[in-house]
């Protein structure tokens, strides 16, 4: 039996042109488990799209291997996609044929139409197969792939901006049905940018930027990050000199009565600084995947510059 | 599954036979109805004795007497433009093998489900010989039809027409594949269609000039003309040019070799 669903070994992917070449991927490894969902996550141009196209021999890797469900990707093997599911980030499909007619064809080149199982996915997606692709809104396309990419109930799919395009009532729709997917024992990898979808259904996320992985995490360990924003209103006035000097406190933004910062660490030094003052009220909020996802990059940004100003101190 | 690629071409494709048949066919018909009386082929006979030697073997024959005749007639006004017309279905088929899905996204769905990439390119292919074959039959219907509403023609054999449209299968099918495997290669529809189009008015200039000039070296370039295999005049008077068939065929079984590889081998959709 496999280890991993997905693992990848030092993937790289350098786009050749003419006039320059781009670095999409850079020693990519990463491993999925069975039963798990992963969200990947990054900016545009991160390497998401490629990583995907990769997994599905779509695109070849300069460097490394893919293996999905030990097996090498690049092998093309039918027997392998047999057990994959995919929804492309753009997906294009037949004009002329209808939603129906492109869901038998897919039945014929897989060998097995479920159609039970078709009408119940298209049910639960409010979907309506009769029409031709060309009459489909994007969110009805959009349908059309997901029960393309689940049909055949693959061991594993890969979705790439699954819900992008979909009302809120048929994301919430999908989120619930691919909780029941995986707790099936089926793995799903997808890329997102709706980060309120990847904190309702993934196990855990991989953080992409500039082709490099900078951080593989679980989305409970990304949403306990040590900081939070807090509120605190005072009866009188405070000088916001008081809150500024206390370490761990930034980002202090003045209210009617009080304000409201971003708090890392104890609470202690706090406490000492306001220790003087009367306090109305205390409120903390955990931030969003959304705060944090943008608090990493800040700080990984941070520390590389940090690191460049160091070698240009050191040349000089 | 094997095969549903090629079913699924045939279904959406098929009304091409209907379309490009049907045109042929009539055109076909037309061809031969035209020719009304002896007396009308008797004055063609003179204009095709008038002509100089080089511009008569520049259609393809050097036999004037035999051009003059019902069935040397057909040969020049009718097989003498048929290939050509089909290769330009030839090139638009081409493009269909992969080029427009690939330009389209939609090979990155094909080839997410459990089918091998030589195996949709073969299909395709062989759909579209089939389609072709469609195409071919529905033109002999044609001209078989206005070959018996004329009365110059009673005396034309069945199996000679049936000859010459086999005649038009190796040189529609080599076109077909070489595009395939240019639009694979360079990846550009446009550049494909350009490159390939380039090849067919080449290799028909170049055969018509060869045959007119009978200079060594361009015989030799005519060697690359798949109309140089085509000898449409010579089917119709003497039958069938297996070797050239069989020439032509091999060419293009080895083009469809590259394009596999080449499709095998390289990135989707770039």
């Amino acid at each position: 039996m496999e280890s991993f669903v997905i693992q990848t070994e030092n993937l790289s992917k350098v786009y050749q042109s003419r006039k320059q070449s781009v670095c999409a991927l850079d020693k990519l490894n990463l491993t999925v488990q069975r039963g798990e969902v992963f969200g990947y996550l990054g900016p545009n141009g991160a390497g998401k799209t490629t990583t995907i196209r990769i997994l599905l021999d779509l695109i070849r890797p300069t460097e490394g291997r893919a293996l999905l469900f030990g097996e090498n990707a690049n092998k093309s093997s039918p027997a392998l996609r047999q057990r994959i599911g995919f929804l492309p980030g753009e997906l294009s499909l037949w004009k002329n044929l209808t939603g129906l007619q492109v869901i038998q064809y897919a039945g014929r080149v897989r060998g097995h139409l479920d159609m039970a199982y078709v009408n119940q996915l298209s049910e639960r997606l409010k979907f309506d197969p009769s029409k031709k692709v060309r009459d489909y809104s994007s969110g009805n396309k959009r349908k059309l792939g997901l029960v393309l990419a689940f049909m055949h109930k693959p061991e594993l799919v890969i979705l790439d901006e699954p819900t992008s395009g979909l009302d809120p009532l048929i994301q919430q729709t999908f989120n619930d049905f691919l909780r029941h997917y995986s707790a099936e024992g089926n793995t799903v990898f997808m890329s997102s940018h709706v980060l309120s979808e990847v904190q309702a259904v993934c196990d855990r996320v991989g953080i992409l930027r500039d082709g490099r992985l900078k951080a593989v995490e679980r989305v409970e360990t990304l949403t306990h990050a040590d900081f939070r924003w807090v509120t605190v209103r005072f009866r009188d006035a405070v000088p916001p000199e008081l809150l500024a000097r206390v370490p761990g406190i930034s980002q202090v933004t003045p209210l009617e009565h009080g304000y409201r910062f971003r708090m890392v660490g104890e609470w202690q030094a706090l406490l000492h600084a306001i220790r003087d003052c009367y306090v109305l009220d205390i409120q903390t909020e955990k931030p969003s995947l959304e705060e944090i996802f943008l608090a990493y990059y800040n700080d990984v940004g941070d520390s590389e510059m940090a690191e460049a100003a160091e070698v240009k101190e050191g040349e000089a | 599954m094997i095969g549903a690629v090629f079913t699924q071409t045939l279904r959406t494709k098929w009304r091409q036979i209907l379309y490009w048949g049907g045109g042929m066919g009539l055109m076909g018909l037309y061809a031969a109805a035209v020719v009304r009386d002896s007396e009308m082929l008797e004055q063609y006979s003179k204009i095709v004795e008038s002509m100089p030697s080089f511009l008569l073997d520049a259609f393809g024959g050097g036999d004037a007497v035999f051009m003059a005749t019902p069935e040397g007639f057909l040969s020049v006004e009718f097989f003498g433009w048929a290939l050509l017309l089909f290769s330009v279905y030839a090139i638009i088929a081409g493009l269909n093998v992969v080029a427009n899905e690939e330009d389209d996204g939609i090979m990155d769905v094909l080839l997410s489900w459990p089918i091998a990439r030589w195996q949709i390119v073969v299909e395709k292919l062989l759909a579209q010989t089939v389609i072709i074959i469609g195409m071919l039959t529905l033109s002999f219907v044609g001209l078989l039809i206005g070959v018996n509403t004329s009365p110059v023609f009673d005396e034309m054999s069945v199996l000679t027409l049936v000859e010459g449209m086999v005649n038009m299968l190796p040189g529609t099918l080599l076109v077909l594949v070489l595009t395939t495997m240019i639009s694979v290669i360079v990846r550009r529809k446009s550049l494909a269609t350009g490159l390939a189009a380039a090849y067919v008015a080449a290799s028909f200039f170049m055969d018509s000039i060869a045959r007119a000039a009978g200079v060594t070296l361009l015989k030799g370039i005519n060697l690359f003309s798949y109309f140089n295999y085509y000898e449409h005049v010579e089917v119709i008077q003497h039958g069938l040019q297996i070797d050239n068939l069989v020439i032509v065929l091999v060419a293009s079984v080895v083009l469809m070799v590259v394009a596999l590889i080449a499709f095998q081998q390289r990135d989707i959709g770039l």
